[in-house]
Formats: C-alpha cells, sequence, structure tokens
C-alpha cells in the first residue's frame, strides 16, 4: 500500500529538488516526492488503496533528525527525579521547569518525599550543576533537610560527582580520618556530602545496596530513550558507547523489531575498556543480529574528560581558573594502538576529544594510523572536538575526518567556559562549526543526552547563534553557520558521520521515509527562533508518531 | 568487621605491572588473592594452574582469581566484596593513566575494605623520557605522589651502571619511601605485602632467611630490630613510628595498653591497629629497617621514654 503525505511544505534537504509538498511512502521507504501536481498523477496512476494522508497538510515536513551522539542513559534517568537547571522534558512529555537554587532542588525533593507511603525508600535525584551556583556548594545538611530515614542522593550533570545525605555516610561509616580530594570536607575534615569521580556511587551502593545502574539494561530505558528523542524529532539516534553484553543487545534487538519503537538506534562498541581484537570480534558477532532500526558497526573511543568538569586535556596555558590539566582516560600510546588497529579492520571510529591537547593526541593517532592503512572512505569523526582551533580542522581536513561538535556547550557553559575554563580567547572559538564547514569538513552537531537534554532544533539553534545562557555571544560572524547549513548539520550531516547518508538524512527517493513534522518552516522563521519551533510528529518507515505534548 | 587489604598496582603502559601480576598470581604464597585487571588475555597464565574460566573470570588452582575490570571499577569491586567466599587480599591493576589517589578514595567509604601500600612500577628504561612528556608527566607525577613502594623494572636491560644512574636520578621522587628492583616480575613477595609463608612476627626477628631472600632484591639493607615494650598507648606507638618514618619498613607487635591487648602493624606510611581480647600479648615488638644504620637503641629509646601512658 502506498501512502502520501501531504504538507504545506517539505524541506528535502535534497539539492536536486528542494521545493515539495507531497511525499509517497510505500514498503517503508520513499516512492516519489513532488507538488501537488505530481500527486494527482500519481493516484491517478497507482493502485486504488492509495491513501492520502492529510494530517500534516498545515504543516512542514523535514528528513527525520539525526541524534549523532547521545547515550541510552537518558533513558534510565528519567526514573530519577530531575534537578537540573533548564526546563527539561521527560519521556511523558511533560516538562520539569529547571531549578534555580539549592532550596528549589531540596524543596523538590522534599516534596517527593512528602507524597510517598514508603519513606524508606532511596530518593534518587539527577541533573544537578554546581557550577551555577557560585561558592554556595550543596551539602549534607541540604539532602538530611529532605530525609533522614532514606539514603538520599544526587548525580550531578556530568555524571561524575554524587551528593549524599548523612544516611548514607553514616551506613558508610566514613569519618574525618583518611584524607582524600575525591571526598570533600568541611574545616573540621568532616565529610560534606559530595564526592568526586566514582566513589560516591561505589559508597551507596557497598552501604545501602543502591544501585543506580542496575536498571540499565531493562525495557523501559529504551523505551523512555526512545520517546524522549521521538518528542525531539528525532528519527534516529545514538548511544556512543556500550559494550555491547549478551543482555543488552537482547534487549535492543527485542525493542527495535518492534513496529511502535520510534527511532532507529546506532550503538557504537566502547573500545576504551577492551584491546581492538575483541571489540572487532565483538563487532562482528553481533552484525547478523542488526535489523532495518539497530546498528552495531562502530567503535567509539574516550580520550579525556570534560571542560566544564575540569577533565579534559587542555593545551599550554591550560585552564583559566589555574585548576591542574585534566585527564587522560586512555593512554596515548593505547590510544595510537587502538586506533591503528580498528583502522585496519575497516572499523569506523568516533574519538571523544574535548581539550585541545587531546585533539592533537587523535589527530596523531589518525595520521599514523591513515598512513599505514589507507581507506580512501573511512568517516573517522572526532566527536566534541570543542576547543579544535583552525589549525587543528586544517589536520582534519587533510587526514579527511570529519567532525561532530557539542554546539549544545555554547549555551549551557558558555559563561563558565568564559570564566573559569579556557577564558574568552579560547571559548570564542568553543564548537567552532564556521571553521569546521570553511575547512571543508563534514560537520555535525550534538547533545550528548543525558549530559544536556536532546533536541536537534535546540542544538541548530546554539550553532547558528552562538549565544550563551546569559546572552552573550561567543567568537563572530567566522564561528557562524546559517540555519541551511545548520539543518543540514542536524540531518544529512549527522547521518554522513554514521555512514548512512545513502539511507536517511534527506526526503528523497529511495530512502527510509523518517519525517520530522514541524510547527513552523525554519526557513521562515528568524534565526533567534529556530528552538522555538515545535515538534508535532515523526514518521518512521512511513509509521507516524504523533507527539501528545500538554506542557502547556 | 573484617577488612580485606586491597592493593593498587600503578605505573604506566609498559611498566611492568603485568608481569608482577603474573609473579604474584603464579607463587606459592598461601595467599587466596583476588586480581582485578584490564585485560587477562596479556596476563597469559599457563592453561595448567586454570582451574576453570569464565566470561570475566578465571579461577587458579592455588585459590587465586583474577577477573577484569570491565566498564565500572566499582561494580567489579563491589561484585567481589559481595561473594560468599570473600578474597583475603584484593589487588587492582590500575590502567596506564589512572590517578590511584581515585581507587584509594573506595576504601575510605567502605567499611569491609583497607587499604594497603600503593605499588608503583616505573620503567627504568623509560621513565626519564616519558616524565619529560608533557603529555605524560603530570599523569605520572600523580602515581609517583600516590605510591609507598616502588619496583624499579628493566634493570636488565640497562645494565648495572645505569641502573645505578636510574637510582640516582630517581631518588629525589622518593621521600623516604622504599623501592626494590625487579626484573621479569621477580621480587620478595613480603616486601610488598604479607604472605602466609612471610608474615613479619615478632618471631622473625633476626630471622636470617628473611633478610637473605629480601637482599638479592634490594639496593638497600635490610636491617630488624626487636625488643620489649612497656604497656604502651597505640596512638603513642603510632606517633613515634611516624618519628623513625623515614628508616622503618614495617613494623609488628603485640602490646597492651589501657584497652587490653592490641596487634599493631605498620607497613609503608600506615599504622594499623586490631583489638582482641583473645590474645596474648608478648609485648615483643620488632621493627624492620631500611638503612644499615645501627638505631637499635635509639630506637627502643625513644619508644620507652615516651611510653608512659
Amino acid at each position: 500500500m502506498i501512502t502520501i503525505f501531504h504538507a504545506r511544505s517539505i524541506l528535502t534537504m535534497n539539492p536536486g529538488q528542494d521545493r515539495a509538498t507531497h511525499v509517497a511512502v510505500r514498503d517503508g521507504k520513499i516512492l516519489a516526492v513532488g507538488m501537488k501536481e505530481d500527486a494527482a498523477k500519481w493516484i491517478e496512476a497507482w493502485p486504488a488503496d492509495t491513501k492520502l494522508d492529510e494530517r500534516f497538510a498545515d504543516q512542514v515536513l523535514m528528513p527525520g533528525f539525526v541524534e549523532g551522539h547521545s547515550h541510552l542513559m537518558e533513558g534510565l534517568m528519567w526514573d530519577y527525579i530531575y534537578v537540573g537547571f533548564y526546563d527539561r522534558m521527560g519521556p511523558d512529555g511533560k516538562v520539569w521547569s529547571g531549578l534555580k537554587t539549592i532550596e528549589a532542588v531540596t524543596t523538590r525533593l522534599k516534596e517527593f518525599d512528602d507524597a510517598r507511603d514508603d519513606k524508606s525508600a532511596p530518593i534518587i535525584a539527577w541533573g544537578f550543576d554546581p557550577i551555577f551556583f557560585g561558592d554556595r556548594r550543596l551539602n549534607r545538611d541540604d539532602l538530611d533537610a529532605v530525609s533522614t530515614q532514606c539514603p538520599a542522593l544526587i548525580l550531578h550533570s556530568s555524571l561524575h560527582i554524587v551528593n549524599t545525605n548523612s544516611f548514607i555516610i553514616n551506613e558508610a561509616g566514613v569519618d574525618a580520618n583518611n584524607n582524600s580530594e575525591f571526598i570533600r570536607r568541611n574545616d573540621d575534615g568532616q565529610p560534606t556530602g559530595e564526592f568526586l569521580g566514582q566513589v560516591g556511587l561505589f559508597m551507596a551502593m557497598r552501604a545501602t545496596g543502591l544501585d543506580l545502574l542496575a536498571a540499565f539494561s531493562k525495557p523501559h530505558v529504551l523505551e523512555n530513550f526512545a520517546s524522549v528523542a521521538q518528542r525531539a524529532g528525532v528519527t534516529t539516534a545514538t548511544d556512543l558507547a556500550n559494550s555491547l553484553p549478551e543482555d543488552a543487545v537482547k534487549g535492543l534487538c527485542a525493542a527495535t523489531e518492534r513496529r511502535e519503537f520510534p527511532v532507529r538506534l546506532v550503538i557504537a562498541y566502547s573500545g576504551n575498556a577492551a584491546e581492538a581484537e575483541d571489540g572487532i570480534k565483538r563487532l562482528k558477532e553481533v552484525a547478523p543480529l542488526q535489523n532495518d532500526k539497530l546498528r552495531m558497526n562502530i567503535v567509539k573511543l574516550v580520550g579525556d574528560g570534560s571542560i566544564q568538569g575540569f577533565s579534559a586535556r587542555l593545551k599550554w596555558p591550560g585552564y583559566e581558573n589555574g585548576s591542574p590539566n585534566g585527564l587522560w582516560y586512555i593512554e596515548p600510546d593505547r590510544l595510537n594502538k587502538l586506533i591503528l588497529d580498528y583502522n585496519k579492520a575497516g572499523i569506523q571510529i568516533h574519538v571523544h576529544a574535548n581539550g585541545d591537547e587531546t585533539i592533537d593526541a587523535v589527530l596523531n593517532a589518525f595520521e599514523a594510523a591513515l598512513s599505514a592503512h589507507s581507506h580512501p572512505d573511512h568517516r573517522h569523526t572526532l566527536q566534541h572536538c570543542q576547543m579544535a582551533d583552525r589549525a587543528q580542522f586544517k589536520r582534519m581536513k587533510a587526514l579527511g575526518l570529519g567532525v561532530n561538535l557539542f554546539s549544545n556547550h555554547i549555551f549551557y557553559w558558555g559563561d563558565a567556559h568564559i570564566e573559569q575554563t579556557m577564558g574568552r580567547d579560547r571559548a570564542n572559538r568553543l564548537d567552532d562549526a564556521g571553521a569546521a564547514l570553511a575547512e571543508g569538513i563534514p560537520l555535525a552537531i550534538h547533545s550528548d543526552a543525558p549530559v544536556t537534554a536532546i533536541g536537534p532544533l535546540f542544538t541548530a539553534w546554539c550553532a547558528v547563534n552562538r549565544v550563551t545562557s546569559t546572552g552573550q555571544r561567543l567568537g563572530g560572524d567566522a564561528q557562524r553557520i546559517s540555519v541551511d547549513e545548520a539543518l543540514e548539520a542536524i540531518t544529512l550531516g549527522a547521518a554522513y558521520s554514521l555512514k548512512m547518508d545513502s539511507e536517511i538524512g534527506s526526503i528523497e527517493i529511495g530512502k527510509l521515509a523518517d519525517f520530522a513534522v514541524l510547527s513552523h518552516n525554519p526557513k521562515d522563521e528568524e534565526p533567534e527562533k529556530l528552538k522555538d519551533i515545535s515538534v508535532v510528529a515523526t514518521v518512521v518507515g512511513g509509521h507516524v508518531f504523533m507527539n501528545d505534548t500538554s506542557s502547556d | 568487621m573484617q577488612q580485606t587489604p586491597l592493593t593498587i598496582l600503578t605505573g604506566f603502559l609498559g611498566s611492568g605491572k603485568t608481569t608482577l601480576l603474573r609473579h604474584i598470581l603464579t607463587q606459592n604464597h598461601g595467599v587466596k588473592i583476588t586480581t582485578i585487571v584490564n585485560d587477562f588475555g596479556v596476563l597469559n597464565i599457563d592453561e595448567e594452574i586454570i582451574s576453570s574460566q569464565g566470561g570475566t573470570q578465571i579461577a587458579l588452582a592455588n585459590g587465586c582469581v583474577c577477573c577484569t575490570i570491565g566498564d565500572d571499577l566499582g561494580r567489579t569491586l563491589h561484585d567481589v566484596m559481595s561473594r560468599t567466599l570473600l578474597p583475603e587480599r584484593i589487588i587492582i591493576e590500575a590502567s596506564g593513566i589512572s590517578d590511584p589517589a581515585r581507587i584509594a578514595a573506595f576504601t575510605y567509604v567502605d567499611r569491609s575494605l583497607k587499604l594497603a601500600p600503593i605499588l608503583c612500577c616505573v620503567d627504568s628504561s623509560a621513565y626519564l623520557k616519558q616524565s619529560n612528556d608533557i603529555h605524560l608527566a603530570d599523569t605520572m607525577e600523580k602515581q609517583v605522589r600516590a605510591a609507598d613502594i616502588f619496583l624499579l623494572t628493566k634493570g636488565d636491560l640497562l645494565g648495572d651502571d645505569a641502573s645505578k644512574q636510574f637510582e640516582t636520578a630517581f631518588a629525589p621522587n622518593l621521600n623516604d619511601r622504599p623501592f626494590y628492583w625487579s626484573v621479569q616480575g621477580q621480587v620478595d613477595l613480603s616486601l610488598l605485602f604479607e604472605t602466609d609463608n612471610n608474615q613479619l612476627t615478632p618471631e622473625h626477628a633476626h630471622d636470617p632467611t628473611l633478610l637473605e631472600t629480601a637482599q638479592p632484591y634490594l639496593h638497600t639493607k635490610l636491617v630488624s630490630y626487636s625488643g620489649h615494650l612497656p604497656p604502651i598507648n597505640a596512638q603513642t606507638v603510632k606517633d613515634n613510628i611516624a618519628t623513625l618514618g623515614p628508616y622503618v619498613l614495617r613494623a609488628k607487635g603485640v602490646l597492651t595498653d589501657d584497652d587490653g591487648a592490641y596487634i599493631y602493624q605498620y607497613a609503608s606510611g600506615r599504622s594499623d591497629v586490631e583489638r582482641s581480647n583473645s590474645l596474648d600479648p608478648s609485648n615483643h615488638f620488632v621493627i624492620l629497617c631500611s638503612r644499615e644504620v645501627d638505631l637499635t637503641e635509639t630506637i627502643f629509646a625513644h619508644f620507652s621514654e615516651k611510653s608512659v601512658i
């Protein structure tokens, strides 16, 4: 059966046919794209059961958005209470307001505790970011005011710091002894309740049996992730990365085989913890289990930490506030070896590199690997790549590398980058999409959900406008990109970075029928309004998923 | 509460951690050790001594177990500590870029673990180059700062003269912490942690075999002192040992104070006091020193003066 979707206008992202109002779909794929006159001819020529679907006649169709760097962890986070600084939409469409003070955070948790029957179950929250509260740190007293009867734990948005209440600290027996920089203490030497690294999660697990990640492979996590992505207009999303254990792969297969599952997933194998030989073997093993909504064919490596967490590796002169240089998440020698081996095996490599020192290390590794084994269409991609300068972009071009920039950082942490992490000079070139395109480098942009909310139109808005949350602009016109370029980055650009641009990313014959249905035409709106456009629905393989957002 | 000692093995990629671990795992030391490693494939353990092998774990005939870190060290450690049969010691092979202090912090938030001396492997043939590499220097500095005992490796590649030169070059990093040379992972394990075969007990005072087995691996000489102490407060013992810090490698005694009998143990900067009602206090105290200086009188005079409770 053929369905013809009629829209007010269709942004095809196909330069050969940029104007259309009708798109015909058969077997989940695009059969034809055209104007009203074309559709009339199709209906005449095609079988009688051809259906004209008019429900989007007042809306605008785009290719479904492609989120090239996100994590399934987003789906798990919604099991817990959101206490982030910015508004965020959950899988059910409910918008959780951002919390602007620590008191607002504790109030939300207290309300949660008051409303429940079982007061001994743990209270878990996520999304907190101390960088917005200056010198005022969240501490155990704040969380003791929420409850002293149960474990209470807040996972920071970085996922690398937790705060706990005294219940957990006392159960664990943490006292004033044992000085460790990973346990924050007050002047009396008592732990303040803030634990760095993985220490806090380990403590909670050992002392109270609290295990935040226990539910990670449960089916609802995938469903929640998919719903959040779907509401943002995403039809293909990524999980960067996953060690692909047996049960996770089973869960992924089961979910994506269902027609009702609203996104295609691309899963990258997590390469840091294993030898390349093992990763290559695992990717071979899972290859036959892929389906048209599930790919498991790329590898992800992580070079360093995060800039706002001061764990990214920076070149001279280092951090603006004098923090010591960040952490390698992999030995540079081992990075060289892994990139060499995966490249040799012909597997596409995505490398997380935030700081400019790490970007250098990754470029050196690719230069050596590609000199040893050339693959003309390798599509290896630098992920985040936030601090790259022009010289580094030129090296990427020379090596044929793509880039997927973390544009959301400009808004969320732009001010913090100016004042604390890298200073104005380097913040001006943060996530420099303008430079990438000027050098002719394939460009995608991303959210890194759950680190920031998934929302390609918002991400595009960040890359176009480059304004921080207080309205400062980072860099000049050379760093900004046009709306057209940003729209390409969230569709074809991201699809290219996943080697899927022959199947998705534009509305043209032969491709999968994946669309985002929008309230307004992004090309007709002011660039400042890009983020305010609503996603009405998505279409995945011809199947419609309506948004029933009821936030207003 | 029974506490499992946790040894962190740090050092750069290629510094000899895996070789040392293979040595530790295959020795007949009588300790049921669980090692948590990055990849046990590279450990290359003889199939003959493997008793069973699963996806992320190998069990050895001598009771040792070897498992992989996977994505999450905390979870792996939790799993190991949740088993019915607890290990007698855990050794974590930290990755070449990790800060051992991060792992050490786990023991401060878990009553069932106690931190043992941190071992740091240093590749004597590569250290000077690595420590001058701006990309690596700060990471290496963290590892050296956290270490309690250094194992200098690959001296056989350098030869005797160059090894001596390296000792001189490395000496400013030591800050009175001990170092031993280890070739192909060979080292007397009693220098690294207590084993069934070679526990430091008061009876070991002046035990010539202990000294003999240690000697070949030491460029510094090993001397032990022993004597009897009057009733002495555990904190006072700690304080005194701290004062003698630079010289003392290990110390042990079964002592008494107002609260009763206790076992005092000291290894590489850490004091440990364990109280038990069933102890028969000998008030015998033994100290193992890393320098050939006659401190006997000084040490016991030191204790006697300050030991009045």
